[in-house]
């Protein structure tokens, strides 16, 4: 009886949701589309890397994922002319590459081995992205990178109409991996992640699910890039360093990996704190830290685990209630 | 390369070498023990080197004092968030290295806000002057900490070889089930074992307080190459460690030398996923069950 | 059992409401700590009729101003916004943190007589610092907040990378971006504006004052020989270029030209590579405060005995890694001159400024910044003075209106000459960068004065006359490393 309910006021809040969000550019400042925008790439990020988390490992790259599709979508528009709604997709098949480039190489290693070595590999990438002034732009990064055209009469340069062409590729995505959980694919991944094991002894391939998870997770991580890239005109290697990586863990953390909406509320709560908090934006990083390792300590669950368990407790509360009324 | 630069360049891989495997050292103790890399660990080494910067740049402390100070700083710190995290945290890989990276903000912050963010703190070096032999010369600064790195790695091997203490820290870091049976209380040997580790760090930051630039930032670049140095030498093993920082060290500071730094970064990284993706284990840990 | 399940929920959810109600509490807590510092009132009997708390050293430094009234009222008006987009914090904030002194004591003196007097209406002005990191993305978005959040019309910057990717943004908004590099100076970027830095004309000048202290060609039977070491930023580029062919100008032989890497933290393999090609002048260019401290460790260490020449010299830092007869022996040659060296004089707006920034942030005062004078504390005020005098120039044109930067910008060109720290200056650029968008001024040349233990300038030099005496040379090694302006 209750279940459905729950179903319905989920699915009530992300309509309102949604709704908020569109008319937000309207009537709220300038620069707090801005945020907004950064807001929904942050979301990307998260959900794309709670795939590969649920189905691999806590891997340390997944933040230069987001600066490959970042680099590859830019360089293309402005080197070599791609149109920008072209540039994106192809930067996200750039970062899916290189995703599963890295997990190959890394299918053997384990434990504490796997998470230095992704971290590893993916400074060599960024140290290359430094170290290679010439198609990189070497440690200050490149700019001049072109904002998108105009499209049946709607500049896409401008804020508003770029806050919607991301609020609808992040909802986009959203629905994809939602479905992706749901389907035959998603049941293998279920699997993998929940016994490898016993998946492995039914015939599916673990390191096969484990590629592909990181092909797609690479996938939306660059096209993440491809968006952040052509709103600000520039691209420099420090955006996609260790310090990223970490705030995309403390919001993962914090949210919850255990389900499709754990990311939703972590990206949600601890991005908007950290917004608020930028008076404070010296001492911020130190609120983050010692809020990730109490999550750790006292609420492994996370957000979600904790919104899990007060509706599952207003749910007793509830039976109880009707228990006692009969 | 003509024989001078060959001379001073190999001087400095030297002097590079020793600073590495002191950093090095408490960080591979550690995870020996508790199977947990102790990503903070740059920040134990940038807590020593404030430490020093506090007592004998601000408070005119002698200079020995203050490092004396800063290692037991360092072993405070280290049993703090060994109790405080790796303990209750213990057997969580994940949770392990999550826990630490929050640690890292914490400490930078802090020491940006006690001691101020912006330009790198001055700490006078107490020996200003340049030790030569065959035509190269380096700081004196740093050919100080040859004799220290020498003194701690080779006291930890003797510990852990001739103290009961010592083997039985090597006890729960080979198998911590089987020592536990023998009455090894894991609890006593991960404190100390993160103790050492902080002190360790501790001596280093303090010693290198006057080579480094000592800002909260520095915990984060000295952290790269003691992972790397770790995972190459073998992860737990005080040899490896030995071996790998002067394999580092050379790397480093003659690929620096003869092109830049950036590149020397890479060639450094691109070793240790070499050695992970091949040797695991290091060259000379031991395979982790 | 529902009293030990909610107790378990107590802890997760008082985390949650801690840490959201904390931090817009702190936030709010440590905007309320505004500095206000209010130093002795040294007002004689005479000037008695001057606003309360105003001293007559920031009466001086208001002296700039060719018509603020002090202590006749008018009508105030807005609060004009101006923002601080610098280096905060790491290697590079030398040249950025320390500016924020001298900003804020002008920016407090300003608003203690009311307010900047523009067209007969007194305009508050308030700061927005901002730390970019040195980093280009940064800079962009605190670009952007500066303007959408706060409306300021001018950013005091550093200058370099993050002037290249904010000039789209802010040309766009109409705000001036004060680098302090002229380099950065493009008939592309009508709003970016510099001079403060004297960049390059002071690096420009290190290759002839070097030349001063070294044997001649003749005594030593061989060309001189020339080394330039620097971090590889598109500042460095620009400047380095300049130099070297100030260098070669004046007849040096070029034997290194390198740029090291930003993130680089050991420089003793970096100087060993220099000192192999046995220059006689090493420039450490535009190394940033915190490496050219650790470069000159190095060059001590490593026994390089010829002269040292760079952009900044922040000799409190460096004095603490090498001694000072190092320092003179090498001749530590640099610009940037401290506001109390006696060449100003001791009554001197140099002087009241040195009054009034020990009183304000000296040792002992209310907001001690622990460390001595440097050349960079007055270093952004060089274009936030004149930008305010050109507002109250063009502001006669439209009295009751904050006037548009175009406006302000042109007031000045008109001006054949305006007052600036460095002395009398006035609005040029056009050759070199191709925009009149610099301010030129008399370049102050400082060396390291062993009894002083500290910077002093040895010469006051005009520019432009020795530009024009080597510019053949000049211009073309610059073009030869495609960094002239219309190369970029």
């Amino acid at each position: 009886m209750s279940l459905p309910n729950i179903r319905s006021y989920r699915i009530g809040a992300l309509a309102f949701a949604i709704i908020l969000l569109c008319i937000l550019p309207f009537f709220a400042r300038p620069y707090l589309v801005e945020v907004a925008m950064i807001y929904f790439i942050w979301m990307i990020l998260a959900q794309s890397y709670r795939l590969v988390v649920t189905i691999h490992d806590w891997q340390l790259y997944h933040v230069v994922l987001y600066g490959v599709g970042a680099y590859t979508s830019g360089m293309l528009a402005k080197n070599l002319g791609v149109p920008v709604f072209a540039a994106i997709p192809l930067g996200g098949a750039m970062a899916s590459l290189a995703g599963v480039a890295i997990t190959s190489v890394l299918l053997r290693t384990k434990g504490w081995g796997f998470y230095i070595a992704t971290y590893g590999l993916a400074e060599l990438i960024r140290l290359s992205w430094m170290k290679f002034r010439n198609p990189f732009g070497g440690s200050t990064g490149i700019i001049d990178i072109p904002y998108p055209p105009v499209v049946a009469g709607i500049d896409f340069s401008a804020r508003i109409p770029y806050y919607f062409f991301s609020l609808g590729v992040m909802l986009i995505i959203m629905y994809m991996l939602y479905r992706l959980e749901r389907s035959r694919i998603g049941d293998s991944f279920k699997a993998v992640s929940m016994d490898p094991l016993l998946a492995a002894s039914t015939g599916i391939s673990i390191p096969r699910q484990r590629l592909l998870a990181c092909a797609i997770g690479g996938f939306f991580a660059g096209i993440a890039g491809g968006l952040l890239v052509h709103r600000l005109g520039a691209v420099d290697p420090k955006l996609f360093n260790i310090t990223t990586m970490l705030y995309l863990l403390i919001w993962i953390v914090v949210g919850g990996t255990n389900s499709f909406w754990g990311p939703v509320l972590g990206v949600s709560v601890m991005y908007s704190l950290f917004e608020l908090s930028r008076p404070l934006i010296q001492i911020r990083p130190m609120f983050f830290g010692i809020a990730m390792i109490l999550v750790l300590l006292f609420m492994p669950g996370g957000l979600e685990g904790m919104v899990a368990k007060a509706a599952a407790w207003l749910r007793r509360l509830r039976g109880v209630q009707t228990a006692e009324a009969e | 390369m003509n024989t001078q630069l060959l001379l001073q360049t190999t001087a400095n891989a030297g002097a590079v070498s020793a600073m590495y495997a002191l950093i090095a050292v408490g960080l591979t103790l550690a995870f020996g023990v508790m199977q947990m890399a102790n990503l903070a660990h740059g920040h134990f080494f940038m807590a020593g080197a404030y430490t020093v910067y506090a007592l004998y740049a601000l408070h005119d402390w002698p200079f020995w004092f203050a490092v004396a100070a800063a290692v037991g700083i360092g072993a405070v710190i280290g049993l703090a968030v060994e109790r405080g995290i790796f303990r209750p945290l213990r057997g969580d890989v994940v949770g392990g290295f999550i826990a630490t990276a929050g640690l890292m903000f914490v400490f930078e912050v802090f020491m940006g806000e006690v001691w101020g963010w912006g330009h790198m703190r001055q700490v006078p070096s107490p020996y200003m002057r340049a030790v030569k032999f065959f035509g190269a010369s380096v700081s004196f600064q740093r050919v100080l900490v040859i004799p220290f790195a020498i003194a701690c790695i080779g006291g930890l091997l003797i510990f852990m070889r001739w103290f009961r203490l010592g083997r039985a820290l090597r006890a729960v870091a080979q198998d911590p089930e089987a020592a536990s049976l023998q009455g090894i209380n894991i609890n006593r040997m991960t404190a100390l074992a993160m103790a050492i580790a902080g002190a360790l760090a501790g001596i280093a930051g303090g010693l290198m307080s006057t080579i480094y630039a000592v800002t909260p930032a520095l915990g984060g670049h000295i952290i790269l190459p003691a992972l790397i140095v770790v995972v190459v030498g073998g992860m737990g093993s005080v040899g490896g460690v030995t071996l790998a920082s002067i394999l580092l060290g050379f790397v480093m500071t003659f690929v620096t030398t003869l092109v830049d730094g950036v590149t020397a970064m890479m060639v450094s990284v691109a070793v240790m996923a070499l050695v992970l993706a091949i040797r695991p284990q290091g060259l000379m840990g031991h395979v982790v069950t | 059992m529902r009293m030990k399940q909610l107790r378990k929920l107590v802890v997760p959810i008082s985390l949650v409401a801690v840490m959201v109600l904390a931090i817009p509490w702190a936030a709010s807590a440590r905007k309320k700590k505004a500095p206000t510092a209010e130093g002795p009132s040294q007002v004689s009997e005479a000037l008695s009729g001057l606003p309360a708390g105003l001293t007559l050293d920031e009466v001086v430094i208001l002296s700039h101003l060719p018509d603020q009234q002090i202590g006749v009222e008018y009508p105030i008006g807005e609060t004009i916004n101006v923002g601080f987009l610098c280096a905060l914090s790491g290697p590079d904030a030398g040249w950025g943190l320390p500016g924020l002194t001298g900003n804020t004591i002008w920016i407090d003196a300003v608003n203690k007589t009311g307010g900047l007097l523009v067209g007969g209406v007194r305009y508050p002005m308030a700061i927005h610092p901002f730390d970019d990191e040195a980093v280009a993305s940064k800079a962009l978005q605190g670009a952007r907040e500066l303007v959408l959040e706060h409306d300021v019309k001018f950013i005091s910057a550093i200058g370099g990378d993050a002037a290249k990717a904010t000039a789209p943004f802010l040309t766009e908004n109409k705000v001036i971006y004060a680098s302090l590099v002229p380099t950065d100076c493009d008939p592309s970027r009508p709003y970016v504006v510099a001079g403060g830095d004297i960049t390059p004309q002071c690096n420009m000048f290190n290759a002839l004052i070097a030349k001063m202290n070294l044997p001649s060609e003749e005594e030593l039977g061989r060309p001189l020989t020339y080394a330039l070491t620097t971090q590889d930023c598109i500042m460095s580029r620009q400047v380095g270029a300049w130099e070297i062919g100030a260098a070669k100008a004046m007849g040096f032989k070029i034997v290194y030209e390198e740029f090291f890497g930003v993130d680089t933290t050991d420089f003793a393999p970096i100087i060993t590579a220099v000192m192999a090609t046995k220059p006689d002048v090493i420039s450490l260019c535009e190394a940033w405060p915190e490496y050219q401290t650790m470069m000159w460790e190095q060059l001590f260490l490593q026994g390089y005995e010829g002269v040292v020449v760079q952009n900044y010299a922040d000799w409190e830092t460096n004095l603490t890694k090498i001694p000072p007869e190092y320092a003179a022996a090498q001749c530590g040659i640099d610009s940037f001159p401290l506001m109390d060296d006696p060449w100003w004089g001791e009554t001197s707006w140099q002087a009241s400024f040195t009054n009034v920034w020990n009183v304000r942030y000296g040792p002992g005062a209310p907001e001690d910044v622990k460390r001595t004078m440097t050349g960079i504390d007055w270093d952004h005020m060089i274009w936030l003075i004149p930008w305010s005098i050109g507002a109250q120039i063009a502001g006669e044109e439209t009295p009751g209106e904050w006037p548009s930067n175009d406006a302000i910008l042109a007031a000045l060109r008109a001006q054949a000459s305006f007052p600036t720290i460095l002395g009398p200056g006035h609005m040029s650029g056009k050759e070199m960068f191709g925009i009149d968008n610099m301010i030129e001024e008399p370049v102050p040349m400082c060396m390291f004065d062993l009894e002083a233990k500290d910077k002093r300038i040895v010469a006051h030099l005009n520019f432009e006359p020795w530009y024009a005496s080597i510019k053949p040379v000049v211009l073309k090694a610059v073009e030869e490393r495609g960094q002239m302006y219309y190369q970029r």
